[in-house]
């Protein structure tokens, strides 16, 4: 029993001893983990942002006028809706169908505003039921009054980037620009939304009605967000179908756009899968090359332990603690790396992207992190079976001979 | 009485018989000199009487124990057999005493073996066991593993060109230490070289050398 401490003394002198090897081996594995945790993760973790981008929407059809569906998609995601306007009585028509519980009649309208750096401040005029249904929420202030089943009351709520933007808190005046009169009119902030991680973010928020009198587009929607009474693909496929078939309009469902979204990204994440799970095994080659270097470049110094006559369960697990140290280090510097920096491998990712989703594109759970140690510690500990078994049938005389 | 007895044995590498029919016989406590010039299978036969390889024929005997068939060859050396070797295999990244202990303390609980002091208190380095072997000079290292080949209290020694690189004085300062441990700890030992003036003293009683893989008695 008290060789056991050897077996902590002598992997630890080691490493010690041999500083620069060793840092190289850690900083190696680091790196290697860190790519394997962050490109998994991104795997992980870009379905589940698309999801959360599409649930965020909080209804299950959008009808706008005829576009492509595409762009319809990305600009619904990011929060906006296709700029053309639908033909009236679209709403009145929604309302009579049986399998429709709610619509949300919408109004996108760009403004262009000299006063603003952008040049151009997006409205939106929205309907009662439509903050519920998005599961916003207020950072500060109230929303409009809905109790009479109309949205009421004055003022504008800013998305949280257009409040930042312009320094706003609630109460204080807002300027509405008319691009007719070129003049402003005042209102107030009543309200601050939360940041969403869309483009909401930016916009400012109207009750439709006071969007379409201020601007003169009395009857004008972009869009008409559809809840269905209740969750049966059947019934709305119908529905959608219907709608899809007249000349002006176009619908599109929830799992249209997902599938949309993920069909035009379906190319670049396999790419991107492909070269994550390459990297994987270029750090798994990494990793076994640096341990079985590193435990054949001290074959000899093995070799003596056993002329001494350590048993080789000895030998075995003292090579294989040193590679566990060395790996296990590597190992959490590297997840921790990936971790602490996932928001910026997020945004880094995301750069890239044609489309990328709001929250977390690099998604590090628990039982991925743990899976990738494992993976890392078993890797380590498989890498010291080939020379240990070599010393089975090294030639004795040429380890340790002196020349006689 | 016969403790260590070598029968007609043979080993060969290859096309290459290195060792022809090595017969010998020792008595517990005798020290051996075999001499030999480089390639003439000193090395092989020490790796043999160390239990580190098997002779292709023959038979090898540690006090009645088989050598040459031990099913636990290590175990056995552990408890039995301290080995010198020329280039020393010190285990550099650890100190002088890690390097006595981690023999020490693989061995079977029980045994009364000399602690790290008093190995190297006769060797001079009492003071430095706390250093790390690759801090040590060339000397100092082999004084190490010539503890370090005792530090099992093995009732065999086996030396392998024990005072190569050793200039004359070092040489027959590092013999007299050689003779110290092995007379304190009563161990027999064999020492293999290529030099004869390692016997200048008379030191060993029995002197042999290895000609075409037979060990030849002057």
């Amino acid at each position: 029993m008290r060789s056991l401490r050897h077996l902590l003394i002598w992997p630890l002198a080691n490493i010690r001893h041999h500083r620069v090897i060793s840092v190289v081996s850690v900083g190696v594995m680091a790196a290697a983990v860190f790519l394997i945790a962050t490109l998994l993760g991104f795997v992980n973790g870009y379905q589940s942002a698309v999801r959360e981008d599409v649930d965020r929407l909080g209804y299950d059809l959008l009808i706008t006028a005829k576009g492509c569906p595409y762009e319809a998609a990305t600009l619904m995601l990011r929060g906006g809706v296709g700029l053309k306007y639908m033909p009236s009585g679209v709403v009145q028509r929604l309302h009579s169908e049986d399998a429709v519980e709610a619509t949300f009649p919408m109004l996108i309208h760009p403004v262009r505003n000299p006063s603003t750096e952008q040049g151009m401040t997006l409205y939106k005029g929205v309907s009662p039921g439509w903050y519920e249904t998005m599961a916003l929420t207020l950072r500060e202030g109230e929303w409009f009054d809905e109790s009479t089943g109309e949205l009421q009351g004055d003022g504008v709520v800013l998305g949280f980037e257009a409040a930042e933007l312009e320094t706003r808190h609630v109460g204080d005046p807002y300027l509405l620009y008319q691009p007719q009169t070129r003049k402003f009119e005042e209102t107030r902030v009543r309200g601050i939304l939360e940041r969403t991680g869309t483009q909401m973010d930016g916009t400012v928020i109207l009750p439709v009605a006071a969007l379409q009198t201020r601007y003169d587009l009395r009857g004008r929607l972009t869009g008409v967000g559809v809840k269905m009474r209740r969750s049966d693909p059947a019934v709305t496929q119908e529905l959608r179908d219907r709608y899809d078939l007249e000349p002006e309009l176009q619908v599109i469902s929830l799992s249209r756009i997902e599938e949309a979204l993920h069909k035009a990204m379906d190319n670049m994440r396999d790419v991107v899968q492909l070269l994550a799970w390459i990297l994987a095994l270029m750090a798994a080659a990494i990793l076994i090359n640096t341990t079985l270097l590193r435990t054949l470049s001290e074959h000899r110094q093995l070799y003596v332990l056993h002329a001494i006559g350590l048993p080789h369960w000895f030998i075995h697990t003292a090579a294989a603690m040193e590679n566990l140290i060395l790996v296990g280090l590597g190992t959490a510097l590297g997840l921790g790396a990936a971790t602490v920096a996932g928001g910026i491998s997020s945004e880094f990712l995301a750069s890239y992207l044609p489309y990328a989703p709001a929250g977390d594109l690099v998604l590090l759970t628990g039982p991925l992190l743990a899976g990738i140690a494992a993976a890392a510690l078993l890797i380590s500990l498989l890498a010291t079976i080939p020379p240990l078994v070599r010393l089975g049938w090294f030639s004795d005389h040429s380890a340790l001979a002196g020349g006689g | 009485m016969t403790w260590l007895e070598a029968q007609g044995v043979t080993r060969r590498f290859g096309s290459i018989e290195v060792l022809r029919g090595v017969d010998l016989e020792m008595e517990r406590g005798a020290h051996a000199l075999i001499l030999g010039p480089s390639g003439s299978g000193k090395s092989t036969l020490l790796h043999l009487f160390a239990g580190l390889m098997q002779p292709d024929s023959g038979t090898i005997h540690l006090d009645g124990e088989p050598l040459h068939a031990l099913p636990n060859a290590a175990a056995f050396r552990l408890a039995n057999i301290g080995i010198l070797f020329q280039e020393f295999h010190l285990l550099e990244a650890l100190t002088i005493r890690q390097n006595l202990s981690l023999v020490a303390d693989a061995c079977p609980p029980g045994e009364a073996l000399p602690t790290p002091e008093e190995l190297m208190e006769p060797l001079g380095l009492h003071e430095r066991l706390d250093d790390r072997v690759h801090t040590l000079s060339r000397g100092e290292r082999q004084r190490v593993a010539l503890g370090r080949a005792f530090a099992n209290r093995p009732r065999l020694v086996l030396a392998d060109e024990p005072t190569a690189s050793l200039d004359p004085d070092n040489r027959e300062k590092s013999m007299a230490l050689f003779f110290t441990l092995c007379e304190r700890l009563g161990s027999t030992a064999i020492v293999m070289t290529h030099d004869p003036q390692l016997n200048a003293k008379g030191q060993f009683k029995s002197v042999a050398r290895l000609e075409k893989g037979r060990l030849v008695t002057d």
